[in-house]
């Protein structure tokens, strides 16, 4: 996705990743990977709920997740494409993305 | 007997924990071989397909340490195997149905949350521009 990130920017598109670390944990582990586009933190779930992709009990700990989602948002604030799987192994690749903006 | 397979023992088992672990730790950051582990699953049914040869051929020519030897090789092996094809098989579908909000939702509800950095991003921040948001699970 990192590697794809420019494709986005000349589609006019941001690109925001989302989940329940919290900002801490996604400096520590995921900006050492190199990643530029905003990943934001969702310890309490507000924004998850908010979009009704709560997975409860969904890590292998116990805790809950968001189950892997992507929501596309048009420049009006209105939902335009929902990627949702029933595999949580299986997410739709930045090509996949590119193809639907 | 063919040399290799006096060795299948433990190499069958390293070859069958090699191909699980590399799954987790190299091949998912790929996508065409996270989603279908064109990899690791042939890497780990060849490596049970090869414990069982060793086992089979050997089995008649070895004493009874040796026997256990193989024998635990080749169970490991096929663990490994039977972990990977559950875990991509089954458990990696374990998900509750979609919620009714995910599916009605048509104006994305505006947020703030703070990033990497505890500087807040709001999706209002990107008017007139599209919007990808991509909820994932956590490190992975």
């Amino acid at each position: 996705m990192q590697t794809e990130i420019r494709k986005f920017d000349d589609k006019g598109a941001v690109l925001i990743g989302i989940s329940t670390s919290t900002a801490g944990e996604v400096k520590d582990k995921m900006l050492p990977k190199g990643f530029t586009f905003p990943l934001l933190a969702d310890p309490e779930l507000k924004v998850i709920d908010a979009f009704g992709l709560r997975h409860v009990a969904g890590y292998p700990t116990g805790g809950d997740v968001s189950r892997p989602a992507v929501i596309i948002v048009d420049e009006k604030g209105n939902i335009q494409e929902r990627l949702l799987t029933d595999n949580w192994r299986v997410r739709p690749t930045a090509e996949e993305l590119l193809s639907r903006l | 007997m063919k040399p290799l397979l006096k060795h299948s023992f433990w190499l069958a088992p390293l070859i069958a924990f090699v191909g699980f672990v590399s799954y987790f730790t190299v091949f998912v950051q790929f996508p065409s071989l996270r989603d279908v582990p064109w990899v690791n699953l042939p890497s780990v049914i060849l490596a049970s397909g090869f414990a069982v040869w060793g086992l089979v051929s050997n089995w008649s020519m070895i004493g009874n340490g040796r026997r256990i030897l193989h024998l635990g090789g080749m169970l490991f092996a096929v663990g490994m195997a039977g972990l990977l094809l559950f875990y991509v098989f089954f458990l990696s579908y374990q998900m509750p149905g979609l919620s009714e909000t995910t599916r009605q939702l048509e104006k994305a509800p505006n947020f703030t949350l703070s990033d990497a950095n505890g500087e807040m991003v709001s999706l209002s921040d990107f008017r007139d521009k599209k919007v990808v948001l991509s909820f994932y699970r956590g490190f992975w």
